[in-house]
């Protein structure tokens, strides 16, 4: 059983028909990558992955979580989103909350979970994607690649099984995108499904698996015989702290 | 003949000066504090067309911003008692200023909310928020900052309003000042000093509400 399933998948824009009937299967463990033109609907098909953009036919399956046409009630949508954690390119954190917070508000809010609790929670996570001491600092006291690491933190902090990364290191230059990167790749080796959109072939190369996206359609679909490894490539790099993290 | 200004009836009334002010004060705070609690139910009703407080909302702003604040207070106060709807004279001044201020406030407040950024609005929905949480923990806090100085004037502009509350006898600053004038006939010196009295509840309340601003809404550490 693949982890992501989706079939039939169709959007439509008006009369702009943006999805044509994606059928798409990601298995679990795979680092995929979604490259094609601008406005070929690569944003779009992630979205409707965890439902922020409803489908007009076909159906997704993440984790034995549905969403259909029909059926995109309440409850399966956040079953849906419990399953599966988004990075933006704009980062998106939460302006008015400090890094720790905006890693604690979602099993705060979602899960209901003791507030001391997700504050260990969410010191843990921030260790993990190395920004331990940066947990009292408001986002706009955070460099970029800072940010998006708290957005990482706070996309796998209620455990999703996928991480879905919409060109994620487009905002950032080419050393901070590939210490993302190399955050993609820990957290794929413990045990994460990814998924990114990208426009940058060397950022996509970094992925186990390319799909090729044309006009609301999938025209390849090729495994990657030896995907680049961002630690490696950081070490050649000149300049820059080495970064410090634990998966 | 030059004018001889005679402020020598300050201490007679000082005491009454004083209740005058802390009735404003009064006014003040019980209706700035329920009107911003209605602007923020109404803003929000009003953004996601709650049914069916959104179309409620609606009719109660247009009808509060347009038409004129001592009218609204008469037909409380010497209207509603033919519905059999009998207020005294405070309780009428407090629902006049709570509903004029709700009325702004909702408009105002209902803007800081529309200016949340979409990237927020997903990132939450993405985390699974539910939409009330989205309100609560993500719009709230950054649109009251975001319009906490529109909101401010909005209390003054209710406060300096409460001195038409004096014309239903409303034991307020203005109603002492009318009173002490109408037995010193000392009409500039009385509005002289009361016109101060104003001024200086008006940057006293923009102060506090500064404070209020910096302590609710920001919270933020020193780093
Ligand atoms: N909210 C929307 N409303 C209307 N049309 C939209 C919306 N979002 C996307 N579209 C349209 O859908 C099509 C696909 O857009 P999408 O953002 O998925 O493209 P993309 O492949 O991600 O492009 P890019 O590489 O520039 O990010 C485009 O024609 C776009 O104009
Ligand atoms: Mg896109």
């Amino acid at each position: 059983m693949p982890l992501v399933s989706t079939n039939r998948l169709h959007k439509f824009f008006g009369k702009n028909h943006v999805l044509r009937g994606i059928k798409l299967d990601v298995e679990e463990g795979e680092v995929v990558t979604i490259v094609g033109r601008s406005g070929s609907g690569k944003s779009t098909l992630l979205r409707t992955l965890n439902g922020l953009e409803s489908i007009d036919d076909g159906i997704i399956e993440v984790d034995g979580a549905k969403l259909e046409v029909d059926c995109a009630d309440a409850a399966s949508l956040r079953a849906l989103r419990l399953k599966v954690g988004m990075v933006f390119q704009q980062f998106n954190l939460f302006p008015h909350l400090s890094a720790g917070q905006n890693v604690m508000l979602a099993p705060q809010v979602v899960k209901g979970t003791a507030k001391s609790e997700t504050e260990d929670i969410a010191r843990r996570m921030l260790e993990r994607v190395g920004l331990a001491e940066k947990f009292d600092a408001f986002p706009d006291q955070l460099s970029g690649g800072q940010q998006q690491r708290v957005a990482v933190a706070r996309a796998i902090v209620n455990d999703p099984v996928i991480i879905l990364g919409d060109e994620p290191t487009g905002n950032l230059d080419s050393r901070t995108a590939e210490e993302i990167m190399a955050l993609f790749q820990d957290l794929n080796s413990a045990g994460k499904t990814v998924i990114l959109v990208t426009h940058e072939q060397d950022i996509a190369e970094h992925c186990k698996r390319i799909i090729r996206f044309r006009d609301g359609h999938i025209i390849s679909d090729e495994k990657v015989a030896s995907p680049a490894d961002a630690r490696q490539i950081l070490a050649k790099m000149p300049a820059g702290d080495e970064m410090v993290t634990h998966v | 003949m030059a004018y001889q200004f005679d402020f020598t009836f300050i201490p007679d009334y000082a005491g009454m000066l004083a209740q005058g002010v802390a009735y404003t004060v009064g006014l003040t705070v019980v209706g700035g504090t329920l009107g911003i609690g209605i602007g923020i139910g109404g803003a929000i009703s009003r953004l996601w067309n709650v049914r069916p407080f959104g179309e409620l909302y609606r009719y109660y702003v247009e009808l509060f911003r347009n038409t004129p604040f001592l009218v609204q207070l008469f037909l409380i106060f010497f209207g509603l008692p033919s519905l059999g709807i009998k207020l005294e004279a405070w309780q009428a001044a407090i629902l006049a200023m709570v509903l004029n201020l709700g009325a702004y406030s909702t408009e105002i407040i209902r803007a800081g909310l529309q200016a949340t950024p979409r990237g927020q609005l997903e990132a939450a929905d993405s985390l699974a928020f539910t939409r009330w949480q989205i309100f609560l923990h993500v719009m709230l806090r950054p649109a009251l900052r975001k319009v906490w100085p529109a909101l401010s004037s909005q209390v003054v502009i209710t406060m300096l309003g409460s001195s038409v509350c004096s014309q239903i006898s409303t034991e307020e600053l203005t109603f002492v000042a009318n009173f002490i004038q109408s037995r010193n006939f000392r009409a500039f010196e009385t509005y002289f000093l009361t016109t101060g009295m104003y001024f200086a509840l008006a940057l006293l309340i923009r102060q506090t509400m500064h404070l209020i601003g910096r302590y609710l809404i920001v919270r933020r550490p020193s780093r």
